[in-house]
């Protein structure tokens, strides 16, 4: 891991859709499915501090013997190696609040089908700081129902 | 004219401007005394376009999914007929879809997402089909294979 990120973290794909991580490992595990999309190839990650990182790819680690392998192409859960430019870029909080924005926008149909969109939307362009804007939506991904 | 029908956590009412069998919007009143419009002309709109008259059938799937998805669980729920396919813009296309027979709640928006064949943990095509269909026609293909399975035998 070449990212020294502060948690939970909120992550662009390449597709535009979002994806929020609370731990390294969250943010480090995938499906063979979701590597193989490409899910991990130019993925934009901003940190609670407002840090924007670029994953360039993933590599799978650990994946050393037959059985391991055979596990991940049946749909199980295994670890990648992110790979991409330590160097991060600062992002205040206006900017975080633009891209935060346009990023929502482009995944409306997600929010709409738990009727949260407007919510959402209020409460980032109330928030006070990155990190409450990030918690929020984190802990609305993850909700169980 | 506005008829409230009060649910055990929010009432809603039906603005009809143009004319009660085209109600233009529906008013949501939650318990706290906030209000959400839903504009349904889009849905309208739809219908006019592919020259089918709006039937209640549409109307009441419309309300069920908001009060279902304005109710305090806010669960999100997965539109999932894929064979759907038509050629028309994205906002009248949601008045086809998101009718009750083709709504599948989903336990989170990460399963969500993964039933789209979206994010780090996005499912392969079984298990999209298998998460992500309603439970009425996946029991109608076994019910099918079977009966299939029955008269092959015999």
């Amino acid at each position: 891991m070449v990212f020294d990120c502060k948690y939970p973290v909120m992550t662009v794909a390449k597709k535009g859709y979002l994806y929020f991580a609370r731990t390294e490992e969250e943010l480090t595990s995938c499906t063979y499915t979701g590597w193989k999309n490409g899910h991990f190839n130019d993925l934009k990650i901003v940190d609670s501090n407002g840090n924007r990182y670029t994953v360039k790819e993933a590599k799978p680690s650990g994946q050393s013997n037959v059985l391991q392998k055979l596990k991940m192409l049946v749909g199980a859960k295994f670890r990648v190696e992110l790979i991409g430019d330590p160097a991060a870029t600062q992002l205040s909080l206006v900017e975080f609040k633009e891209f935060a924005l346009k990023q929502l926008k482009k995944n409306r149909s997600f929010f709409d089908a738990g009727g949260t969109y407007q919510e959402t939307i209020e409460y980032v362009n109330n928030a006070q700081s990155i990190e409450g804007i990030i918690s929020h939506l984190t802990s609305g991904f993850y909700k169980t129902y | 004219m506005k008829n409230w029908l009060k649910r055990d956590r929010c009432e809603f009412s039906f603005q009809h401007i143009q004319s009660p069998m085209t109600p233009d919007k529906i008013v949501f009143r939650l318990p706290d005394n906030q209000s959400y419009k839903f504009d349904i002309r889009e849905t309208t709109r739809f219908s006019n376009t592919i020259g089918i008259a709006q039937t209640s059938h549409t109307l009441r799937s419309e309300i069920s999914l908001l009060y279902r998805t304005l109710d305090s669980t806010k669960q999100p729920f997965n539109v999932s007929a894929r064979f759907i396919k038509m050629d028309i813009s994205d906002d009248t296309y949601d008045g086809a879809k998101n009718q009750m027979w083709n709504l599948m709640p989903m336990k989170s928006q990460i399963m969500h997402q993964a039933v789209h064949g979206l994010g780090p943990n996005a499912l392969g095509p079984l298990g999209r089909l298998w998460f992500g269909t309603p439970t009425w026609f996946k029991t109608s293909i076994f019910s099918t294979g079977g009966r299939i399975a029955d008269d092959l035998e015999e």
